[in-house]
C-alpha cells in the first residue's frame, strides 16, 4: 500500500533521514520509536509531502507519487495526519473541527456523533476549544483523524497529555481501526503501550531504521534478568555469544539456539539470584529502546 | 468538497473579531455620513446663481477697465454682457418666474458663451474669476440631461445624489484599500497558525483560493450594499428626494456625461466588485510571497502610494496609473484623469485594466503554485507552506 524508496533528508551538514526505505500494508499499525529530534516527524512530513525530500520517492498503491498537485490530492484523500494541539482553532468547538475533517474526507458528518460517544467527548465537544484541557485537546485531535476515516493515518505524539484511562481508550480504538484495514503509523514515547497494538515497531537512528521489531514473530524469545555490572562481569564468559546486555542492567539470553537442556541449565543457574526477577519472552519496546538509545541518553 | 471548505471559511470569518469590526465600519459608514451631512444647510440653487451673478459683476469691473484699449477684451466684454443678462434671467426663472425649462435653456446658452470666452483666452479676466472649462462642460452635461429627461430643477434629488457621490468619494480609494488589506491580510497566513490542521486538506490550492476570495468578497460586498441601503433609507426619510432617475456626472470618452443616479450606482457597485476581487487576489499573492499579515498591509499601501511618490519626485509614469484605478469614485468623476493628467482614465477603460490586472494576478498565483510542485530539492528539502 505504501512504499518509501531511498528517502534522504538533509539540511546542510545535518542528515535527518539517510536513504531510508520502508514498505507498509493496510491493516497494520506501525510504531515509530526514537528520541526527540531523530526524524520521526520528518518521516511523517515526507510521507504526507509536507516536506519534499532531497532524494527518494513515496509510492501509494504501487503507482501514485507526489509528482503533481493532482496526485497529491489523490493521495491526501486517502491520508490524514494527526493535528497538533497548538494548531487547533481556539474560537471553534470540537465538533466544528471534527466536522471539518469528516466533511473534507468522508464528505459527510454522519460518523461524528458516534466517535464523540466512543471517545467520551459528549460532555465538552460543543464547547470552544479554548476551554479544553491538554487531554481533551489530544482526544479531539484523535477524534478528527477518526472522523476523516482515511485508509492511511499518521499519528505523531499520539498519547501526549493523556491519562491512563484515555490511553487505554485510544489504544482500544486503534485496534478497532486496524481491524477495519487501516494502515496506521504511531509515533509515541509511551513505549510499553505500543506493545499492545503495534504489529511492528521501527527504531530510527542516524537517519535510518536500525531495527524492526515484529510482534508477529514468535522465535525472538529471551531469558531476561536484571544484573549489575559486577554480576554480569562474573557471568559474561559463560554466556552465549549472541546474548544482549542492555543499558548496563538487563541480561538477555536468546532461546532460539538453545536446546531444552541448555534452557533448563540457564534457568536454574539464573534462579540463584534470589532477589532478581527472571522472565522469559520477547524483548519489549522499552527494552529495545534502552538497547538502541541508552548510550545516546547519556550524551 | 469546495462547498464544505467554503462553509468552514464562512464559519471562521464569522467567528473572527476583525471581521466584526470591518462589518461594523461598513454598516455604519453610510448612515453616519448621511446623518452628518444632512445636518448641514446646503446652498440652494437660487443662492448658487446669485453668487455666480456677483462673481460676474466682479468680472465686469476688470473687463471695463481694459476694453477700450484692447479689442479682444471688448469681444469678451460683449459675451459677458450676454452671460450676465442670462444669469439674471436664471435667477428670475427659478424664483418668481417658475420656468424650469427656460432656466435650462438659458444655462445651456451661458455655457456656450463661456466656452467662447475660453476660446478667446479669457482676455481681461483675472485667473481667480475664470470658470474652468471642465466645470462648464460638467454643468452643460447636467443641463442637457435635465432637458432630455424633462426633470424639475428644484428637486432635492440633486442633493441626495451629491450625498451619494460624496460618500463614495470618501470611502473609495485609500479607505477602502485599507479595509480590504486588513480584511485579506490573513487569507492564507492564518493557515500557518493552524498548519497541522489545514495543510493536508485534500483540496487543490486554486480551489482553496477561489473559495476564500468568494467568501471574503461576498462578505465585504454585501456589507457595502447593506450599509449603503441603510444610509439611503435614512436619507429618503430625511429628504423628499432620493429618486434614482436624477443625474450624476461622470467622465467618459474624454468628456463629461450625465447619467442617472441608478446607472451611476450600478457602475459604482460593479466597479467596487471588481476592485474587491482584485484586492483579494493581491492579498493572496502578498500572503504567498511574504507569509506575514503586516507585510500584506504595508506592501499593499506602498504599491497604492507609488504613483503619488513618483509624481512628487517629478515622474508621471503612465504604467503606474492603473494602481489608482481602484478609486472608482475618482475614476467615475474624472477627478483621477485630471489628477494624473491622463485623459484615458474613464470608467470602462479602468474596468478593462482592472479586469486585466485581476487575470494577471490569477496567472501569477497559479504559476507560483505550479512552480512549487515542480521545484526539485537540491541542498535542502523543500517544505510545503500552504
Amino acid at each position: 500500500m505504501l512504499k518509501l524508496k531511498n528517502i534522504s533528508v538533509s539540511y546542510k551538514d545535518k542528515v535527518v533521514l539517510d536513504n531510508l526505505s520502508l514498505t507498509a500494508e493496510s491493516g497494520e499499525i506501525i510504531g515509530l520509536v526514537a528520541p526527540n529530534g531523530t526524524g520521526k516527524t520528518t518521516l511523517f512530513h515526507v510521507i504526507s509531502n509536507f516536506l519534499k525530500p532531497n532524494n527518494g520517492t513515496v509510492i501509494f498503491h504501487d503507482k501514485l507519487q507526489y509528482k503533481t498537485e493532482r496526485n497529491e490530492i489523490a493521495i491526501h484523500k486517502q491520508l490524514t495526519t494527526f493535528p497538533e494541539q497548538r494548531d487547533l482553532f481556539e474560537e471553534l468547538s470540537g465538533i466544528d473541527h471534527m466536522k471539518l475533517y469528516a466533511n473534507m474526507w468522508k464528505g459527510s458528518t454522519g460518523n461524528v456523533q458516534k466517535i464523540c460517544k466512543q471517545l467520551h467527548m459528549e460532555g465538552y465537544v460543543k464547547k470552544k476549544v479554548k476551554t479544553y484541557s491538554l487531554g481533551m485537546r489530544q482526544r479531539l485531535c484523535f477524534a478528527m483523524v477518526a472522523a476523516a476515516d482515511t485508509p492511511v493515518m499518521l499519528m505523531d505524539e499520539l498519547m501526549n497529555g493523556l491519562d491512563v484511562a484515555n490511553v487505554a481508550l485510544i489504544s482500544e480504538y486503534l485496534m478497532e481501526m486496524k481491524k477495519e484495514g487501516k494502515l496506521i503509523f504511531v509515533a509515541s514515547h509511551l513505549l510499553s503501550n505500543l506493545d499492545l497494538y503495534a504489529d511492528r515497531v521501527l527504531y530510527l537512528k542516524d537517519g535510518n531504521i536500525i531495527h524492526q521489531q515484529d510482534f508477529s514473530r514468535a522465535d525472538e524469545k529471551f531469558i531476561k534478568i536484571d544484573l549489575s555490572s559486577e554480576e554480569y562481569g562474573a557471568l559474561k564468559e559463560s554466556l552465549p555469544e549472541d546474548h544482549l546486555y542492555i543499558a548496563n542492567h538487563l541480561c538477555c539470553i536468546p532461546l532460539a539456539k538453545l536446546d531444552e537442556a541448555e534452557k533448563n541449565a540457564w534457568i536454574t543457574r539464573l534462579s540463584s539470584y534470589e532477589d532478581k526477577e527472571l522472565t522469559i519472552g520477547p524483548l519489549g519496546t522499552a527494552e529495545y529502546y534502552e538497547k538502541y538509545y541508552h548510550e545516546d541518553s547519556k550524551l | 468538497m469546495f462547498r464544505k471548505f467554503s462553509l468552514f471559511e464562512i464559519k471562521l470569518l464569522l467567528r473572527n473579531r476583525k471581521s466584526a469590526f470591518i462589518a461594523l465600519f461598513l454598516l455604519l459608514f453610510f448612515p453616519l455620513f448621511f446623518m452628518y451631512y444632512s445636518q448641514e444647510e446646503p446652498e440652494t440653487l437660487t443662492e448658487q446663481k446669485r453668487a455666480e451673478t456677483q462673481a460676474s459683476y466682479a468680472i465686469f469691473y476688470h473687463l471695463d477697465q481694459k476694453r477700450h484699449d484692447m479689442p479682444e477684451v471688448a469681444e469678451v466684454y460683449d459675451y459677458h454682457t450676454q452671460i450676465q443678462s442670462l444669469l439674471g434671467m436664471q435667477v428670475w426663472n427659478i424664483g418668481s418666474g417658475k420656468d424650469g425649462e427656460q432656466y435650462v435653456e438659458d444655462g445651456l446658452e451661458i455655457n456656450q458663451l463661456r466656452l467662447k470666452v475660453h476660446e478667446l483666452g479669457n482676455e481681461g479676466i483675472p485667473d481667480y474669476l475664470i470658470i474652468p472649462e471642465e466645470e462648464i462642460l460638467k454643468e452643460n452635461a447636467l443641463l442637457e440631461y435635465i432637458k432630455q429627461n424633462d426633470l424639475p430643477i428644484d428637486s432635492e434629488s440633486f442633493m441626495t445624489n451629491n450625498y451619494f457621490a460624496d460618500a463614495f468619494a470618501m470611502v473609495s480609494g485609500l479607505v477602502f484599500l485599507v479595509i480590504m488589506l486588513i480584511s485579506g491580510n490573513e487569507l492564507l497566513v492564518y493557515e500557518l497558525k493552524h498548519q497541522s490542521v489545514m495543510r493536508g486538506l485534500p483540496l487543490a490550492f486554486m480551489r482553496k483560493v477561489t473559495s476564500k476570495i468568494m467568501v471574503y468578497g461576498i462578505f465585504i460586498y454585501l456589507l457595502l450594499l447593506l450599509g449603503f441601503s441603510i444610509g439611503s433609507l435614512y436619507l429618503s426619510s430625511k429628504m423628499e428626494g432620493n429618486e434614482f432617475s436624477f443625474p450624476i456626472l461622470i467622465y467618459q470618452n474624454e468628456e463629461y456625461t450625465a447619467i442617472s443616479a441608478s446607472q451611476y450606482l450600478l457602475y459604482l457597485f460593479l466597479g467596487m466588485a471588481l476592485v474587491i476581487i482584485l484586492l483579494l487576489l493581491l492579498s493572496i499573492l502578498l500572503n504567498m510571497l511574504f507569509k506575514n499579515a503586516f507585510a500584506n498591509i504595508l506592501v499593499g499601501l506602498g504599491i497604492y502610494l507609488l504613483p503619488d511618490i513618483a509624481m512628487a519626485a517629478g515622474f508621471n509614469w503612465n504604467f503606474l496609473h492603473p494602481v489608482k484605478f481602484i478609486d472608482m469614485s475618482k475614476v467615475l468623476s474624472g477627478e483621477l484623469a485630471v489628477e494624473l493628467e491622463n485623459s484615458f482614465i474613464d470608467y470602462w477603460n479602468a474596468m478593462a485594466v482592472l479586469g486585466g490586472l485581476s487575470l494577471l494576478l490569477i496567472g501569477v498565483i497559479y504559476a507560483i503554485n505550479k512552480i512549487n510542485y515542480q521545484r526539485v530539492p537540491k541542498d535542502m528539502p523543500l517544505e510545503k507552506t500552504f
